[in-house]
This record gives C-alpha cells, structure tokens and sequence, in this order.
C-alpha cells in the first residue's frame, strides 16, 4: 500500500511545482482552453488575478506535498484548485479531450492521498464538536456563547444563500459593478461553477448550522470564503466588501474556535497509510 | 520506513531491501511521466522528480559508508542533457551528453541495487532498520 501511496504523492508533486511555478515563471505554453465556456472562465480568472491565487496554492501545496512539510494541510488547501482544474479539464473542455484526461488524474490524486492520510483528518470529521470554551473575557459560557452566536449566523447565512440560487428567489445575485467583477461573476455563471459554490454554501451551511460535522464543513467553505472576500475587493462596493470580508472573517473565527480537530491537518509531518 | 525519510531527508541511510522498493517506485513515477505523457511540462516534472532521486540514492550511498557528493555527476549530465534538448536542440553534444547522463544514472542505479551496506554504524549514522 505504502509504494502505492508513494508513486500518487510523487507524481501529484511533481506536476503540481512546474505547473504552479509555469505562472510565475514560463516555463511550457499555459492551456488557454478550446471551448467557448473554458476560455472565458480562464480569461476571468486571469484577468481578476484570481488564477495567481490558483497557482501560488499549486506551487506551495506541490512543494509541501513533495518535501513532506505539512503535507496533510497541503493536500487540504490544493483540494478546490484540483477540484477546479478537473471541472475546466472536463466538463468544460469536453469529457473526451485529452485535458479531461489530465484534469481527472489530478483530482484522483489528490482524493486518493487525502484517503492516505485521513488519519489526519479523522478528528475533523466528529459528529458533534465542541469548540474551544477559553474565552477572553467573561469566561468560558461566554466564549461558547459567542461560538454559538457565529455559528448560528454563518451557518443560516450560507444555507439562505443557497436556498436562495437553487429554490426560492429571496433576492437577486450580485452581479458586479467593477468591469473585472462582472467578467469574473459572468464567467462562473456561464460556466455553471457558481451552481456548484452554491450548492457547498447550501450542503455546509446546513450542516453548520444544525451542529453536525462542523469543523469539516468550516474547512470545505473556506476557499468559497476567500473567493467571495476576494470578489468583493474586485468590486469595489461597500456593502459587498464589508459582507465579504465578514463572511471570511467569521469563517476564520469559528475555524479557530474549532481548533483542536484541526490539530490532525495541521502536523508538521504525517504519517500516511502504511508508512511507519 | 516513510516517504519523508526515503526521498527528502539526504542525512542518513537507507538499506539495500528498502531501496529497492523505493527506486521501483521512483521509475515508475519517471516512467509514467515519459511514456504516457510527454511534452515539455512532462520533461520539467522529471526534472522535478530529480530532488527525491538524488535524496535516495544519497541516503544508499551513505549505507555504504560513501559520500554522496559524487551524485553531482549524473545529476548534472541529466540537468545539461534537459537544458540542451529543451532550449539548444541544434546542440551536437546533446546526443553524447544525454548517452552519458543515462551510463552515469544507470552506474549509480546498479552500485545501489548491488554494493553492500556497512553492518554496524558509520559516520551517517545507524544502519537502515
């Protein structure tokens, strides 16, 4: 099982530092996308300078993963990019195209050495957490009371807003203001990734809010946290940039409180299966 | 034994049965990359892959009681045959140099599968477990 997991984390490695340092430095022809719907997610992306975030997750997930420094986290933090190069690679490039080939392989990989090391992960995945009680002031029911309150929001807030895209229309989606904004809103709505985000928001947001596997469903919506902050600043609107910085910043705080499951992830050097 | 140990941590050693394990597994990482991938991202993952190679058979080396700075050699005939036929493909030399490159790797791959490791300890440390 252990050269099993060997040969996943080598090859995952090694593609992922060229790929990712190939942004920052060229070092082969970037894919730019034949279909109409992939070439307009990637122009998004890499007009709004969404895809420099992308590659600087490809490049230091790739060098942690192959050096064995936090590789458990590294593999948790190149999740949505490799969830996200395999939708480019095959739903929009085409499930027969070469890149569908490529992108699938990426996202086995990284699934299968998150299953390598899902001891790591085993504690995020309690069915009820308690979070961390200590609280600055007025003791530990006030901090529970707090965590409690953050929760309660943050999980109804993401539960609404996917009610809201697949059910019931409770108010209109914001489609940007700022040219950059909109290219990048348009370009997930065309290419269906937004039903996707939704679809998280609305699955963890109700996990979340009902208490159930809460450390996990905090992770999962991270990326779509840092993505909706990183939106709002494109857009240069008060309201949406004071909503997305509160989303990451709420979903940073209730992470923090939750910080003993995540203690797994957060090992400096793991064991995968098999490994002694 | 864990991949930490085998292919990022040059300092100690590795013994001749876990070698064997983990150099298949290296070549089939080169090997999946060359055959069923191709093209120049392709050649700079080999590229990549050269850090754990050297990691191993440093570490082989070191069980032998020999210094690992020798590996210089096939690891910059491979960098030099990678640079030639990447940015000078008119090179003459390339094809000499991508000869030696594979004599030297294939050297240093034969000394591992065959030296003897030292039994009792040597300045890198305790024999392999």
């Amino acid at each position: 099982m252990k050269y099993a997991v060997w040969f996943v984390r080598l090859v995952f490695a090694a593609w992922m530092i060229p790929a990712g340092l190939n942004h920052f430095v060229t070092l082969f022809p970037q894919p730019l996308g034949s279909q109409p719907l992939s070439q307009e997610l990637f122009l998004a992306l890499f007009d709004s300078h969404l895809f420099d975030l992308v590659k600087a997750v490809e490049l230091v997930a790739g060098i942690g993963v192959l050096f064995g420094f936090y590789v458990p986290l590294s593999l948790v933090i190149c999740m949505p990019v490799s969830f996200c190069v395999w939708y480019w690679d095959t739903p929009l490039e085409g499930w027969h195209s070469g890149a569908s080939i490529f992108g699938t392989a990426v996202l086995v990989c990284n699934v299968l050495l998150l299953l390598a090391y899902f001891s790591s992960y085993r504690s995020m995945f309690a069915w009820r957490s308690t979070p961390r009680t200590s609280g600055p002031s007025g003791g530990p029911a006030a901090g529970k009371g707090l965590v409690l309150a953050g929760r309660l929001i943050f999980g109804a807030w993401m539960l609404v807003n996917g009610i809201n895209y697949f059910f019931v229309s409770l108010y209109a989606l914001p489609s940007g203001h700022e040219p950059l904004a909109v290219q990048l809103m348009t370009g997930l709505e065309h290419s269906q990734l937004l039903a996707v985000v939704m679809g998280i928001e609305l699955v963890t947001g109700a996990l979340i809010l009902v208490g159930v596997f809460v450390p996990a469903a905090l992770c999962v919506v991270m990326p779509i946290s840092v993505c909706a902050a990183f939106w709002a600043l494109l857009d240069h609107q008060p309201l949406a940039l004071i909503l997305g910085l509160a989303a990451i910043a709420l979903n940073g705080l209730l992470m923090l409180a939750y910080i003993g499951y995540y203690e797994g992830v957060l090992q400096r050097r793991a064991l995968a299966v098999g490994e002694t | 034994m864990n991949f930490d140990t085998l292919f990022v941590s040059p300092a100690g050693r590795t013994g001749r049965g876990q070698f064997i394990g983990a150099l298949i597994t290296l070549l089939a990482a080169f090997a999946f990359y060359h055959v069923l991938v191709g093209g120049r991202n392709s050649q700079w993952v080999q590229v990549t892959l050269l850090f754990p190679a050297i990691v191993l058979h440093a570490r082989r080396l070191h069980d032998m009681g020999r210094s690992a700075w020798p590996l210089l050699v096939p690891a910059a005939l491979i960098v030099a045959t990678f640079w030639l036929y990447l940015y000078v493909p008119a090179a003459q030399a390339k094809g000499g140099v991508a000869v030696a490159a594979l004599i030297a790797s294939a050297g240093f791959i034969g000394w591992g599968l065959i030296g003897k490791g030292q039994a009792e300890a040597n300045r890198f440390g305790q024999p392999a477990a």
